[in-house]
């Protein structure tokens, strides 16, 4: 159990850092990559958990769901960020503020 | 037939006599200033007029029986206050008496007011007090009597406040008139008690058998009160010296022998209302006047202010003799008494008003009233000499006078009345005989001072005007003997009235009477002779300090309303406000309150909607980070919960 | 002539309307106009005492349905336009228009607001002879809220320099007594029925219905075999209590009576007049007419807290006059120490007493005008009212010392003045209480009698020391002259009657004697109904 749990606590510092990542970065495209971090923090764990129960392939194959739903969401996501940079001049989510009540 | 003609006759006359005086009052008030100088020549004719309508009215009514008219004044409850004429032997001796004195005073004022600025008010209250006076004794309703007994009480304030610009004058009327007032009071109350039994006040018509005793007594008291206040008894006798403030002629008049008789005579009118502790107590009163009051008359210097003192002690003299069942004596002695003081009273204004004159030219202030100032007068005005001469005699009490007459009859009927054995009535006795020993010590010093010492002073003097002369002739004359006087008029009706009221006289009074006088002049002589009139004795105040007292007592009420007015003021009004105050707090602490509290749950509630909505709203700041860092700290929390 | 008291009480409110219409600018219109009107009146008033016959019964009446409403659980209400003339009104209608035609002489010199001021007097009027004429409690409540308003006014803005304070207490005391007395219509109408009424029941404020126990609903809150009591008393006799603290207010008597002095001091002299010699009359009217016949047994019960009340009056007012140092703050107390003599009348429940109480109220009114006038005759000259100012008057100002004495010795009892006939029956009266119906004690008519020392004292002393001794004025540059042709048109007229009513009382006491007899017979006859 030891190399998993070190592997446990791998997929926890990456889901934390990535966490960490989208929370701190202003640029919308770092955020995104926190969020790569944190989907790849997650597949290592249902990777992971999929040990546990090694006659199934749950795990296996969730982690290949979320990888092809992270590819899509880098490409809308960047896609987004394009559209937005050319509307905004800014890629930086903050200053999207068109919504935002003047205050 | 010849009755009604009669008794009509009678009420037409003792109606004249009521209102002439009255007329003459009014027709002094409406007088204008231009013809001020009339209103003594009216006004003493109309005066004459009336003694001769009083005049006739006693000859038509004489010593038949009395004669009462009455008319209803107002009514109440069904009784009726009627107002009622009593003519009677003693009332219409009275008015005979007061319509004489009032004329002549009136002739003696014509020359001693002659200079005086307000002819007009003086002789229209003159009038109007001869007026109340002969209302007074002619009135059988016990009200009426005491309507006129407070008028007269007024014309003397008014009469003695003549001349009001003096503090002196003005301080003695007010004075005068509220301790009669005291005494009136004691009057009411009597009247009330009266009242209250017998529900009529007439006097003919009391029936006394209704009352208890006790009642009876207190009422009898009461009234007694009233006429200590109007004849000046002990203790409220102190306002008679201070009277003297006013004209001299109305000293004579008012406070000498009309208004201040005017208590002896109630005595007399209402004598079938005292009992025996009634009739002890104003024996007992009596004395004490009589003594104080001559005891008095021994220290003053002021001619005025001892002849006041006398006056006092002669009206306590009269009192005691009828409280002491000599009430005939005590009436006649009233009437010499009025007529022999008058006497002296207009001598003693001639005296002034001589000095006055002869002073006039004069620099310096001097007394002119201060027998210290007096002397050796008895060459120089002759004619007042005489007359006052006459007078004293008879305050003395010297045979052939009349005040010798009724002063016998006084002692002899007290001698019987106060029975051989030992009792307190000796006391009376002993004190009646005090009396007849110092009244002529203080005469004889009076005249002496005024007419044989030496003076100081010397100046050339004239006699007085004739009016006065002749008026102080004619009142000496009658106090001569008053038998005398009006023989010419009518023999046989006066004297069978006047001999009614002479019983005999027992000798031995008479004779141990006239021993006491000659002892008391020849004692007086030695003791005056070299006698030098110094300052006046502080110790012996002769008013027994009653002016003290009767000063302090204003003092002690006016303090006391001051302090009530105090109350009133700071407390009462303060209460009051203060209610008002704690109203209008009571009103701003519920306003504050809800401004404050109330209107302020209600904002609070806005104000906390408004708070809350600005928290949550800046965690809708609009940026994605915050929203997850929520999210996740969301996630936690539900983490956490679902896990402890 | 069969509505002449409407004519009366309605001519000057018609006229007070027809005054608005009269431009301001028309100034001395006003006056003329006030007066003309208080001239018809007396007119009018003649007349009614020539239609005037003397008995105990009440004369010249009028009724009319006023309000009838039907407050369905509460019964029928019904109140009516009820006003007549008794032995007891006549002479304060009489007296009333006579004061208020002096007062409106005296308001000649009025120089500010002249159409305000005199329509406010013309409602006046009408108010006062209203209050007087009215039978109808509810009528009578109603005018006599009414006349408070313009006196409220009238002192408010004519008055002296504290006029605010002095109109505002005035009219909030006043309005304390009206509320207590509110309290008791309330609950008489819950009581009483109307008896003519047949088989429906209508209340009623019919005077005369109220005066007969008999109409007094059977188990409703003033019924006389109710047994429910509030603290110590019973309702009834707490509603008579209510009623005489009400008008004990408008008395005023002791220890309420602290209104007056302020409001006599600043209000200005016609106002002053008008005060002193009517409203104060309604607070023993009120008694009179309403309180007593009403609650014959709480009158029994109190009467020796009312007499108690009267002779502290008559005593404390005279103390607080003796050392008053204004002039008219004096006769203000020396008001209080006359009124307490009614109420001491009033409190023997004798024949003497309470025709002695009539008669003083009647008397004071002439001689409290008198008095009031006399100090506004000083004040329009000096402006000033301070007694320690003056000093021999009497040298200076012969007529007026003259109309001073007159008055001064009226009103501290002098026989031949009216003053005198009144305080000696009220004296009477109350000595004779003890012995005729045992309520009153013997010492309070004895120590009432020290109230004619006291007053003798206070208004002896005065004229020494303003009417004697040598002359001066503190005020500089006042001229001192004697009475002109107005005043001395108001003041002749006074004088002559407390002369006549003092010498004649018979031509009063003829109206008066019978309803007094009929108020004694009747209290004590439905006394007993109602414990027999």
């Amino acid at each position: 159990m030891s190399d998993h749990t070190l592997l446990f606590a791998l997929g926890a510092f990456l889901f934390s850092a990535g966490l960490l990542i989208v929370l701190t970065k202003k640029n919308a495209i770092m955020i995104l990559l926190g969020i790569e971090l944190m989907l790849n923090a997650s597949n290592l764990n249902l990777i992971l958990f999929n040990r546990q129960n090694p006659t199934t392939y749950e795990g296996q194959f969730f982690a290949l769901f979320v990888i092809l739903v992270a590819v899509c969401e880098a490409a809308v996501g960047i896609a987004i960020i394009l559209k937005a940079y050319h509307y905004f001049h800014t890629s930086v989510p903050d200053q999207f503020s068109d919504l935002k009540e003047r205050n | 037939m010849t009755e009604t003609i009669h008794s009509a006759a009678s009420l037409w006359l003792a109606l004249s006599v009521l209102t002439i005086p009255l007329f003459s009052a009014l027709v002094c008030f409406v007088i204008s200033e231009k013809f001020a100088w009339l209103s003594p020549m009216v006004s003493s004719l109309l005066l004459f007029i009336t003694f001769i309508c009083s005049a006739f009215l006693f000859f038509q009514v004489g010593d038949s029986h009395a004669l009462t008219y009455s008319w209803p004044w107002f009514s109440v409850n069904e009784n009726i206050i009627r107002a009622s004429l009593l003519l009677d032997k003693h009332g219409l001796i009275m008015v005979m008496v007061v319509s004489l004195v009032s004329f002549l005073v009136h002739l003696y004022s014509i020359g001693y007011m002659a200079e005086d600025q307000a002819l007009i008010r003086y002789f229209g209250m003159l009038g109007f007090f001869t007026f109340a006076m002969l209302g007074l004794v002619m009135s059988s309703n016990l009200l009426i009597l005491f309507c006129f007994w407070e008028l007269v009480g007024f014309s003397s304030y008014r009469l003695i406040g003549h001349w009001y610009e003096k503090q002196e004058a003005a301080k003695a009327s007010t004075k005068a008139f509220l301790i009669n007032r005291v005494g009136d009071l004691g009057f009411l109350i009597g009247l009330m008690i009266l009242w209250s039994w017998l529900g009529n006040l007439d006097i003919t018509y009391l029936n006394l058998e209704t009352i208890p005793t006790f009642w009876l007594t207190t009422a009898g008291v009461c009234i007694f009160i009233g006429v200590i206040g109007k004849s000046a008894q002990f203790p409220l006798f102190h306002w008679l010296p201070d009277a003297m403030e006013g004209p001299t002629p109305v000293s004579a008049l008012i406070h000498a022998a009309t208004m201040v008789a005017a208590g002896v005579f109630l005595l007399i009118r209402i004598e079938s209302l005292f009992t025996e502790n009634t009739l002890v107590i104003i024996s007992v009163t009596g004395t004490i006047t009589a003594i104080t009051g001559a005891i008095g008359a021994l220290f003053q210097y002021d001619i005025k202010k001892i002849l006041a003192y006398s006056t006092i002690s002669q009206l306590g003299f009269m009192v005691m003799a009828i409280g002491a069942g000599a009430a005939q004596g005590g009436f006649l002695h009233l009437l010499h008494h009025a007529f022999f003081k008058a006497g002296l009273f207009l001598g003693a204004g001639a005296i002034i008003h001589a000095m006055h004159q002869a002073y006039h030219h004069q620099e310096g202030n001097v007394d002119v009233q201060d027998i210290r100032n007096l002397g050796d007068l008895r060459k120089k005005i002759p004619i007042t000499f005489i007359t006052f001469m006459i007078c004293s005699a008879a305050l003395a009490g010297l045979p052939f006078t009349s005040g010798f007459v009724s002063k016998e009859l006084i002692l002899t009927q007290m001698n019987e009345w106060s029975g051989n054995a030992f009792s307190w009535k000796w006391l009376v006795i002993l004190g009646a005989w005090v009396v007849t020993l110092l009244t002529p010590v203080y005469t004889f010093r009076m005249v002496w001072f005024i007419f044989f010492a030496k003076s100081k002073h010397n100046v050339e003097m004239v006699e007085v005007p004739i009016v006065m002369r002749l008026s102080m002739f004619v009142i000496s004359m009658s106090s001569l003997a008053l038998l005398i006087t009006f023989k010419p008029f009518h023999i046989l009706t006066i004297i069978n009235v006047l001999m009614s009221l002479y019983p005999n006289t027992s000798h031995l009074i008479t004779l141990l009477s006239t021993l006491i006088l000659l002892i008391a002049l020849v004692s007086a002589f030695f003791m005056y002779k070299n006698y030098e009139l110094k300052d006046q004795n502080k110790f012996l105040t002769p008013n027994l300090y009653l002016d003290w007292l009767s000063d302090y007592a204003f003092k002690l009420v006016l303090q006391f309303a001051i302090l009530v007015h105090w109350f009133d003021r700071k407390v009462i009004d303060k209460i009051i406000n203060g209610l008002t105050y704690l109203q209008v707090g009571i009103a701003h602490v519920t306003g504050w309150s809800d401004r404050y509290l109330v209107d302020g749950v209600v904002n609070g509630m806005a104000y906390s909607a408004k708070g809350i909505g600005s928290v949550t709203r800046s965690l809708a700041n609009g940026k994605i980070q915050s929203y997850l860092l929520w999210a996740m700290a969301g996630l936690l929390i539900f983490i956490l919960w679902i896990l402890y | 002539m069969r509505h002449l008291l409407s004519y009366l009480i309605f001519t000057p409110l018609l006229a007070a309307v027809v005054g608005l219409l009269i431009p301001a600018t028309q100034k001395n219109t006003f006056r003329v106009f006030a007066l003309l009107i208080s001239i018809i009146q007396i007119v009018i008033m003649v007349l009614i005492a020539l239609h005037y016959e003397h008995h105990d019964g009440i004369q010249l009446s009028e009724r009319l349905p006023w309000i009838s409403m039907d407050l369905g659980q509460w019964g029928t209400m019904k109140a009516e336009y009820f006003v007549a003339l008794d032995g007891l009104s006549f002479p304060m209608v009489a007296l009333s228009v006579a004061i208020i035609s002096i007062a409106v002489i005296s308001s000649w010199t009025i120089e500010k607001n002249q159409k305000g001021y005199f329509i406010l007097m013309l409602i006046l009027n009408g108010a006062i002879m209203g209050s007087f004429c009215a039978l109808d409690f509810l009528l009578f409540y109603v005018f006599f809220e009414f006349l408070l308003l313009p006196m409220y006014f009238l002192i408010g803005i004519w008055g002296g320099p504290r006029r605010e304070h002095a109109s505002i207490k005035f009219f909030l005391y006043t309005l304390l007594g009206s509320i207590l007395i509110l309290i008791v219509i309330i609950a008489l109408y819950l009581s009483f029925q109307d008896p003519t009424s047949g088989k429906v029941l209508v209340h009623t404020f019919n005077m005369l219905h109220m005066q007969n126990p008999e109409n007094i609903i059977p188990g409703s809150i003033l019924s006389i075999d109710s047994t429910d009591l509030l603290g110590p008393y019973s309702y009834r006799l707490w509603a008579f209590l209510l009623l005489f603290i009400g008008f004990a207010i408008k008395l005023p008597a002791v220890p309420l009576h602290t209104w007056l002095p302020d409001a006599h001091v600043e209000a200005p002299t016609p106002i002053s007049v008008i005060l002193a010699a009517l409203l104060l009359k309604f607070g023993a009217y009120g008694l009179l007419r309403f309180a007593y016949p009403i609650f014959p047994d709480g009158a029994i019960y109190f009467s020796w807290l009312v007499g108690f009340v009267g002779v502290v009056s008559i005593i404390y007012g005279a103390l607080n006059a003796l050392s008053s140092k204004d002039l008219k703050r004096l006769i203000a107390y020396s008001s209080v120490s006359h009124m307490g003599f009614v109420l001491l009348g009033l409190a023997s429940i004798t024949v003497e007493g309470v025709t002695g109480a009539v008669y003083q109220m009647f008397s004071h009114g002439i001689i409290s005008a008198m008095l009031f006038l006399i100090t506004g005759v000083l004040y329009d000259r000096t402006h000033d009212r301070l007694i320690a100012n003056y000093s021999g008057l009497a040298s200076k100002m012969k007529v007026f010392t003259g109309f001073v004495l007159i008055a001064f010795f009226a009103s501290l009892g002098l026989p031949g003045l009216a003053g005198f006939i009144g305080e000696v029956m009220i004296l009477f009266g109350a000595f004779l209480s003890q012995k005729a119906n045992g309520l009153l004690p013997i010492w309070m008519a004895i120590v009432a009698t020290f109230g004619l020392l006291l007053g003798a004292g206070y208004y002896l002393w005065t004229i020494q020391r303003m009417f004697y001794g040598p002359f001066s004025v503190k005020i500089p540059a006042a001229e001192m002259n004697d009475l002109n042709h107005r005043e001395y048109v108001m003041l002749l007229p006074l004088a002559m009657a407390a002369l006549f009513f003092g010498v004649l009382p018979q031509t009063l006491l003829n109206f008066i004697n019978p309803f007094a007899q009929q108020f004694v017979e009747a209290l004590f006859k439905s006394a007993s109904f109602i414990n027999p």
